[in-house]
């Protein structure tokens, strides 16, 4: 199993890049997608779940070019966009009977996973009512249920945390580690910690760019001593966070702790601390943007 | 068969999902107003001064005529939103990532369209069994002859119009305004061109063969006939006309086979609709943007949620004169977004 994405670039309408010349190799395992708002992240899952064509650069899915060939991928993909909408009128059952048949998926076997999935994704009790009813939340979860209906070899799910309650997005964190295995999962998200213990690979994107790509652990490793907390009195809070990139604030009788990531101690009584992936993000995140300020 | 549970599941969603809507009652209901209106007498079928006694054949071509015309263009405004609701919804795209083809879709969207259709046509069919009974003219109700035209003229004009109607909206330039309006002048066009160029075949509408049928009928009962054949919608209409039986139409295979030719008239419509499909991703990208979901509240301990405070400076709001300015944009807005909802006909209804 194997998807290749080699220098692919998507330019919207009026000069917008959504993409430019990115390259990742992936294989089975679980990828993080990081990014800020408008970074691209959606547009590359746009663009691998064959929805929209690249303007330049070339996708391949086990060797075979999804461009030419995108029924080679649609037939092992499961999609869950940013944006995931359903007909209002129909019940899930209804709605995922129509999914499961536009996905080649048998009769039968189709009525026994909508079951299954249902199960899984906690809506077994909400069947039979109308999904214009659902809430945010119960609708994404019909999402990731209508994306897991033919058992994808790619699951390319778009924010898939989105609107979930707490409880529901632990139960989703063990589902997606439960997934992995032959399969490749790529998973957007702007909260660090849903990837932080399934991702096998994080991919740092942001103005259409791979920033990086490497294991959680690589990354942790780059910010290593680069950590901070620091206790400062509440009124110095405005001067300090204007010099510095804080990742955290937590207050407290003494003060307020703060998280500082920086390369050297911002002061005398700073603490190192050991760093964690959201560290890490804000830390490459904001590295790239004053490279790119240079 | 693989394909038929395919289409009859992207069928299926899409109908359920019309038919479930408040605006499809509404539909039903101003047919059902129009099955009374031609019970009541005000649309009438009239040769010159002769009508045909209401019997089961009268009945069901003054109802199939009527149906006809009508549906065929309001029908078509009715159903021509069976793409655009996938983009509404974003259905869309969930169907662009996986392996169904663009012809299966148009197939699929076809035939919901057709569907739809097709039951407005029963509703209508229903209303002239109802008709034939009220009018008590003819006791003897004939199947037959009575829904035949439905099925062999009204039916095939519809699969034509559900046709037209993905074509319309998978074009792009026909999709907007512009296509409602050139619609409106191909519907003319097919009823205008078969009556008066006697051209035999392209009679979508079965006007043109109907007309010579009763003319044959009502010149072989009355020498003094002059020819005169129409369709009126209007007042009630109190003269008196002489009276004639009038036997339905002969069905012949050639007469049948001609009808049938529309099913694949419309099956080249969808075909042509197909290769014009943007499959969801259309260079405009004229992509509704989600309201985003709200986030949650992030518990975990371990890491806070990313925080870099910021300092906010926001311009205060004026007290009072804000007020009214905002009252007016708001009420602007939101008819704008009325009438955006609403198509033309809506409102001319
Ligand atoms: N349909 C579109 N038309 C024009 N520009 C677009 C379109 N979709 C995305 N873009 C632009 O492409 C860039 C990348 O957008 P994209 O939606 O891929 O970002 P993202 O990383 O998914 O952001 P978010 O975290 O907000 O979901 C943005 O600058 C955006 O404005
Ligand atoms: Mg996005």
């Amino acid at each position: 199993m194997q998807l290749a994405i080699e220098q692919v670039s998507k330019r919207y309408k009026g000069n917008q890049w959504g993409l430019r010349e990115f390259s990742l190799n992936l294989s089975s395992g679980i990828l993080g997608l990081l990014g800020p708002n408008g970074a691209g992240k959606s547009t590359l899952m746009r663009i691998l779940a064959t929805v929209t064509k690249p303007t330049a650069g070339r996708v391949t899915w086990n060797e075979v070019d999804i461009l030419r060939f995108p029924d080679e991928i649609r037939q092992v993909l499961g999609y869950l966009p940013q944006d995931f909408g359903v007909y209002p009128n129909l019940n899930s059952v209804e709605f995922l009977e129509y999914m499961a048949a536009v996905k080649g998926i048998d009769r039968s076997l189709a009525r026994r996973r909508i079951e299954e999935l249902l199960q899984l994704v906690n809506l077994r009790e909400f069947r039979k009512r109308p999904l214009g009813g659902f809430s945010g939340g119960m609708k994404q979860r019909l999402g990731i249920a209508q994306a897991l209906l033919n058992d994808p070899k790619l699951l390319i799910v778009d924010e898939p945390t989105a609107g979930l309650d707490p409880e529901e997005r632990v139960r989703f964190r063990n589902l997606l580690s439960e997934l992995s295995g032959e399969r490749i999962v790529i998973l957007s998200t702007h909260i660090v910690s849903d990837v932080e213990a399934a991702a096998t690979h994080i991919a740092l994107i942001s103005h259409g760019k791979l920033l990086m790509h490497a294991a959680p652990e690589k990354l942790l490793q780059g910010v290593e001593g680069k950590v901070w907390e620091w206790v400062i009195p509440s009124e110095n809070l405005p001067t300090v966070k204007q010099k510095h990139l804080i990742s955290g604030t937590i207050r407290r009788s003494d003060g307020l702790h703060l998280r500082v990531v920086a390369e050297a101690s911002p002061a005398p009584g700073a603490q190192p601390v050991s760093p964690t992936l959201e560290d890490a993000y804000l830390y490459f995140i904001s590295r790239s943007r004053t490279e790119e300020e240079r | 068969m693989r394909t038929f549970h395919l289409l009859y599941h992207l069928a299926r969603a899409d109908f359920l999902e019309r038919v479930r809507r408040y605006s499809f009652l509404v539909t039903v209901a101003a047919t059902i107003y129009l099955g009374y209106a031609v019970n009541a007498g005000y649309v009438t079928l009239n040769l010159d001064k002769y009508r045909g006694v209401y019997n089961s054949a009268w009945v069901g071509i003054l109802m199939t005529l009527s149906t006809t015309f009508l549906v065929s263009v309001v029908g078509f405004y009715i159903v021509k939103n069976a793409i655009d609701r996938d983009r509404q919804t974003r259905v869309g795209q969930i169907l662009a990532a996986t392996p169904l083809s663009k012809l299966q879709y148009c197939l699929g969207k076809w035939l919901s369209n057709f569907a739809v259709l097709a039951v407005i046509v029963l509703i209508l069919a229903a209303a002239g069994v109802i008709m034939q009974l009220l009018r008590g003219e003819a006791a003897h109700l004939e199947w037959w002859p009575l829904l035949t035209p439905f099925l062999l003229i009204a039916l095939p004009a519809m699969a034509v119009v559900a046709a037209l109607a993905v074509a319309f909206e998978s074009i792009s330039w026909l999709s907007g305004g512009f296509g409602n309006v050139a619609y409106f002048f191909l519907w003319a066009f097919m009823l205008i061109y078969p009556v008066e160029s006697k051209n035999r075949n392209l009679d979508l509408f079965g006007i043109g063969f109907v007309e010579r049928d009763l003319r044959a009928a009502a010149r072989a009962e009355f020498p003094d006939y002059n020819g005169n054949f129409s369709l009126n919608a209007g007042p009630r209409d109190n003269r008196a006309y002489l009276t004639f039986v009038w036997k339905g139409i002969d069905w012949t295979t050639q007469k049948v086979a001609v009808r049938f030719v529309w099913y694949f008239a419309a099956i080249f419509l969808v075909f042509i609709a197909a290769l014009f499909f943007d499959r969801f991703d259309s260079a405009a990208e004229r992509q509704v943007r989600a309201p985003a979901l709200p986030q949650p509240i992030v518990t975990s301990g371990s890491s806070q949620v990313s925080s870099q405070p910021l300092t906010v400076h926001l311009t205060p709001l004026p007290k009072e004169r804000g007020y009214r300015f905002s009252f007016t944009s708001i009420f602007l807005a939101e008819s704008k977004l009325m009438l955006k909802g609403l198509r033309w006909w809506w409102l001319a209804g």
